[in-house]
């Protein structure tokens, strides 16, 4: 059997054990090593599986995970997400719409110091959704700005979608996150333009609130101070280069627990039930990585990322066409796979192929994640809608229902981002 | 695993998954306490924390040992959309068909590390600014795996006896 022919055979199998409820991480270890016992013997395939699983872990940059992880869940803990809520809604409660679009704000503040998406929607559901139901919101707008505003925890960096994205192609990690920035302000904005169309056309969608006195919504700008100088310390520490991503997880760490005592938020509950969390969360991701670089290995072995390659590039047909192919494998995936599997099933298979067509790594990366960000909100299986209709007890039809504007905005996003890919190589480009 | 069905295989499997498990999470806040500490000296002194970075990647591996904690309280990453909506008793037989053979690729896994970590022994091969040996880490990571197959042949024969789907 031609080696190519046994990759194909590989994914298939690994698809048949991932959708038959197998671990992820060990459906990929398996099929990977199975195939490597296949086409180059039983010791080269041993020396490999323990070789690759040791390499994967004793890396400096993979510490970024349980650091990120950390400062997300214990973030989300202190109670920083309902301040800034608290100081949008002060703000833009008053005008037709303004909670929810306060509700997108605090999102994508949130977002800058919260790597979790699912850590977020949960933080923000808790007080935006109570307050959005008091002023007679519709129950899909409320819960669709609040799943989707959710998802801007794996855009806006730190990110935990970036990371896994660049263990698996040796980019930078600092690079990406900064690509995720400016893309991760326009997805927002255009979220906060989808609010408005909706409550434009159904007035009673979204009703507007009493006004606050402007003494009242400067003193409200205090209550983001936490987070952006948590921001600051994060992101402006890794762009200027004081400090790699991987110390800025175990630096925001630090100032989120700092910021804790200050405010005397603090508590030993919360404390160890983040690194509880962490642990468990960090395991799980390490087995998900392990998986994907043993799978690498055998896709490598087999040639099939360069018989792809050769093929695609031997196709009369234009490279954005082969991304528009890519865009639709992707949101299907997005649909069936949490973002984490979804990455490191997909990119050791396509991204030799996007490269190769000539798309920038980096620049992919970013689109990767807003694709995977669509997949967390649309239905059979998006994790968002799921967090959100357990933790608020809200049926999953009627969220399913409020995403779709919002989903409308992140493919437009997407299209934007492809005419101008500038808009997420533009920061990278200036480290 | 707690209560009338539990026998001394799932109390053995919660017990040393749980100490490694707390023993992970004093790993991660060293992490963050050690990499903080080079930060700010490195930054501040210009004297950086020789081998921080090293005694960081040895700690990463060593949180190994926490997989099989999260695995149990169901941290582990699946795609369910098919299996949920079979009948019990199909996930069932599915679900134990799916654990051996997951239990066959931890044992390889397990199998791998030794034989690796047997290799480097041989070799000596130290890290190259702490001179620490490379070898019982392949070890450590082998009993992290090791005690997820323990995890995961409690789930099976669990899932034999019917305790649990």
């Amino acid at each position: 059997m031609r080696p190519e022919t046994v990759g194909i055979a590989g994914i298939v199998l690994m698809l048949v054990f991932m959708f038959g409820g197998m671990w992820v991480g060990l459906a990929m270890a398996l099929v990977g090593f199975a195939g490597c016992v296949f086409l180059g013997g039983m010791d080269k395939a041993l020396l490999m599986l323990g070789g690759t699983v040791y390499h994967t872990l004793s890396s400096y940059t993979l510490t970024v995970i349980p650091m990120f992880v950390l400062m997300s869940t214990f973030i989300a803990r202190i109670g920083i997400s309902s301040d800034l809520f608290a100081a949008a809604h002060k703000w833009l409660g008053h005008i037709r719409g303004g909670i929810a679009i306060a509700t997108i704000f605090a999102c994508a503040i949130f977002a800058a110091i919260c790597g979790s998406s699912f850590a977020e929607t949960l933080a923000i559901a808790k007080v935006a959704l109570p307050e959005m139901r008091k002023r007679g919101y519709s129950e899909a707008l409320s819960c669709g700005c609040v799943a989707c505003g959710g998802t801007l925890g794996i855009l806006i960096p730190p990110s935990l979608g970036f990371v896994a994205y660049a263990m698996l192609t040796e980019q930078s990690v600092g690079h990406l996150f900064m690509a995720g920035v400016l893309p991760g302000i326009l997805l927002s904005a255009l979220f906060i333009v989808c609010i408005m169309v909706i409550s434009y056309i159904d007035p009673k969608a979204a009703p507007p609130g009493e006004k606050t006195p402007f003494r009242e919504k400067i003193l409200s700008l205090r209550l983001t101070g936490p987070a952006l100088i948590l921001i600051l310390l994060v992101l402006g520490g890794i762009y200027v280069g004081i400090f790699t991503p991987t110390e800025a997880g175990a630096i925001g760490v630090c100032g989120a627990f700092f910021i804790a005592l200050v405010s005397k938020r603090f508590t030993w509950q919360n404390f160890v039930e983040s690194l509880w969390d962490t642990v468990q969360t960090t395991g799980s991701i390490i087995v998900l990585l392990v998986g994907a670089y043993v799978f690498s290995k055998f896709m490598n072995l087999s040639n099939l990322p360069n018989v792809m390659c050769d093929f695609i590039g031997g196709l009369a047909i234009s490279k954005y066409m082969v991304f528009a192919v890519v865009v639709i494998i992707y949101l299907i995936i997005g649909m069936f796979m949490d973002i984490l599997s979804a990455i490191v099933v997909t990119v050791p298979i396509i991204y030799p192929v996007m490269v190769s067509l000539g798309f920038d790594p980096i620049w992919f990366g970013v689109i990767v994640v807003l694709l995977m960000e669509a997949g967390l909100v649309t239905p059979p299986v998006g994790m968002n809608v799921f967090v959100l209709s357990s933790s608020t007890s809200t049926p999953m039809n009627t969220i399913f229902r409020g995403v779709w504007p919002f989903v409308a905005a992140i493919v437009l996003c997407i299209v934007i981002l492809a005419l101008f890919p500038q808009i997420a190589l533009f920061l990278p480009s200036h480290m | 695993m707690e209560g009338q069905g539990e026998n001394f295989l799932d109390r053995f499997v919660n017990s040393i998954s749980w100490v490694l498990g707390v023993f992970s999470t004093f790993l991660v806040v060293a992490m963050a306490c050690i990499t903080t500490l080079d930060v700010i000296l490195r930054v501040v002194f210009r004297a950086p924390l020789v081998g921080a970075a090293e005694v960081c990647e040895y700690m990463m591996l060593s949180l190994a040992l926490g997989i099989a904690w999260g695995a149990l309280k169901g941290k582990i990453i699946r795609v369910n959309v098919i299996v949920q909506n079979l009948s019990p008793n199909v996930q069932r037989i599915l679900n134990t068909i799916m654990l051996v053979l997951s239990l066959g690729i931890c044992i390889f896994i397990v199998w791998g590390l030794i034989k690796d970590g047997i290799g480097w022994q041989r070799m000596g091969y130290m890290s190259s600014v702490l001179q620490l040996p490379k070898y019982p880490f392949y070890f450590i990571l082998a009993s992290g795996f090791g005690v997820v197959c323990v995890a995961i042949l409690d789930l099976i024969i669990n899932a034999f006896r019917g305790l649990k789907s």
